[in-house]
């Protein structure tokens, strides 16, 4: 058993994946949730007939969304770059 | 040297003797086809007789005979769950139709006989591996299988398990190897000749997912407690986002769980898809010259390479599920940190 060419691939391999944890989901999650932001709107206008504000609005809180996330995973990383594991 | 030569042939011709039975499956009516004489007549009548629920599978409800089938439908026809195994020269095991219950349909399918077949093996390995260990003692060195599997499961327990789940990883270790071992099982099963990838569906890698959906989160809210756990789903943003902010974490939960699902099962089926298109190119343009130069060669490469991603894939879905309950039951600030070097 060499220990050192053993531990080496999968220690590497370990780490750039708790690494990329943060940004694993990250493109689905925005993607789903800004969606669901728009379709909500899209939905709340056609129960009360006043296209398009309502559908608007769901854009606007979807990129508000959007902005949040990246501003999230930003402070996570910055946390981390600060105290470096 | 020699003498390991005979034990290997005495043991294959064993095996062989022990499979021949199951492989002719003389208690079957064997239905020959009557084309001798295209190979691709053979393949496709015999795909044709393989009589598949209409319900399931509406190309297929074709009479027996009809032998212009296109590439397509029989590459689908391997892919998809069917009601039957076909076991194509000797010909078809056709699996008990079940009544429906509450409108589900509940028959055995072919993938479903795989799943069994899987825990049934892994169930006899392991009892035979943990017999194994409690025989030996501290001064003698496990051998053989039980050997082997020492080595996949101090790999899971180091490597995998400790390294990404960090304090207190001993609790989910018994999940992360047996969905581990479950899905190896599965995709190496799913490469062997007549055998149906369990994993290739997308219900199995879903219910799988949800498994590890579940863990992770009993496992956050043993961690954090219930309050901590909702202040998890607002992210840390002030209240006035959170009318923002927590449907996007709701749905951050299920993402990852779901990417999980189509990573396995995308990965799976690919493969199958890519192998049995290389093999129909040289039946499509009906030439020996494609089949001996492209189709053979290039359908062994994607096959050796199936093997390694059926391995690869395991061990992903295994490692991202222990990251995921890692990241579950890290604490604010003391992050789970890679233990041993």
């Amino acid at each position: 058993m060499q220990k050192q060419d053993d531990e080496r691939f999968p220690d590497y391999f370990g780490r750039s994946v708790r690494a990329l944890s943060d940004y694993l989901g990250i493109g689905l999650q925005i993607a789903v949730s800004f969606a669901l932001f728009v379709l909500l709107g899209y939905w709340a206008d056609e129960q009360l007939g006043s296209s398009p504000f309502l559908l608007l609005l769901g854009v606007l809180l979807g990129m508000a969304g959007m902005s949040l996330v990246l501003w999230k995973v930003l402070r996570a990383a910055n946390r981390k770059g600060r105290h470096p594991r | 040297m020699k003498r390991v030569k005979v034990i290997q042939i005495k043991g294959f011709f064993r095996v062989m003797a022990l499979l021949a039975p199951l492989l002719l499956n003389a208690y079957l009516p064997v239905q020959a086809s009557e084309e001798h004489a295209a190979p691709v007549a053979a393949v496709v009548a015999a795909h044709a007789e393989a009589a598949v629920d209409p319900a399931l599978e509406p190309a297929h409800a074709e009479p027996a005979g009809h032998e212009d089938e296109k590439a397509g439908d029989v590459i689908m026809h391997h892919i998809l769950n069917s009601h039957s195994f076909s076991f194509e020269p000797f010909g078809t095991i056709h699996l008990p139709t079940l009544p429906p219950v509450f409108g589900i349909d509940i028959s055995i399918t072919k993938h479903v006989v795989m799943l069994w077949i899987v825990s049934a093996i892994l169930l006899v390995l392991f009892s035979f591996v943990g017999a194994a260990y409690r025989k030996i003692t501290p001064k003698t060195a496990p051998s053989g299988v039980a050997n082997t599997m020492e080595a996949l499961v101090e790999f899971i327990r180091l490597d995998v398990a400790k390294s990404n789940i960090g304090h207190g990883y001993e609790a989910h270790l018994p999940y992360l190897l047996t969905v581990f071992m479950f899905i190896l099982l599965c995709n190496i099963l799913g490469l062997i000749p007549y055998g149906a990838t369990a994993t290739g569906n997308i219900n199995v890698t879903l219910t799988l997912a949800v498994f590890t959906f579940f863990i992770t989160q009993a496992a956050s809210l043993k961690a954090h407690g219930l309050k901590g756990y909702l202040t998890h789903l607002t992210a840390g943003t002030h209240w006035s986002l959170w009318i923002i902010m927590i449907p996007i974490e709701v749905i951050g939960l299920f993402t990852k769980p779901f990417a999980l699902t189509v990573r396995l099962f995308a990965n799976m089926t690919a493969g199958h898809i890519v192998i049995l298109s290389l093999i129909f190119i040289s039946f499509i343009l009906k030439s020996y010259v494609v089949a001996a130069a492209v189709s053979v060669p290039f359908s062994i490469f994607i096959y050796l390479l199936e093997i390694f991603v059926a391995f690869l894939q395991a061990f992903i879905f295994t490692m991202l599920s222990a990251l995921f309950i890692g990241l579950a039951t890290a604490h604010e600030g003391g992050e789970a940190e890679a233990a041993h070097h």
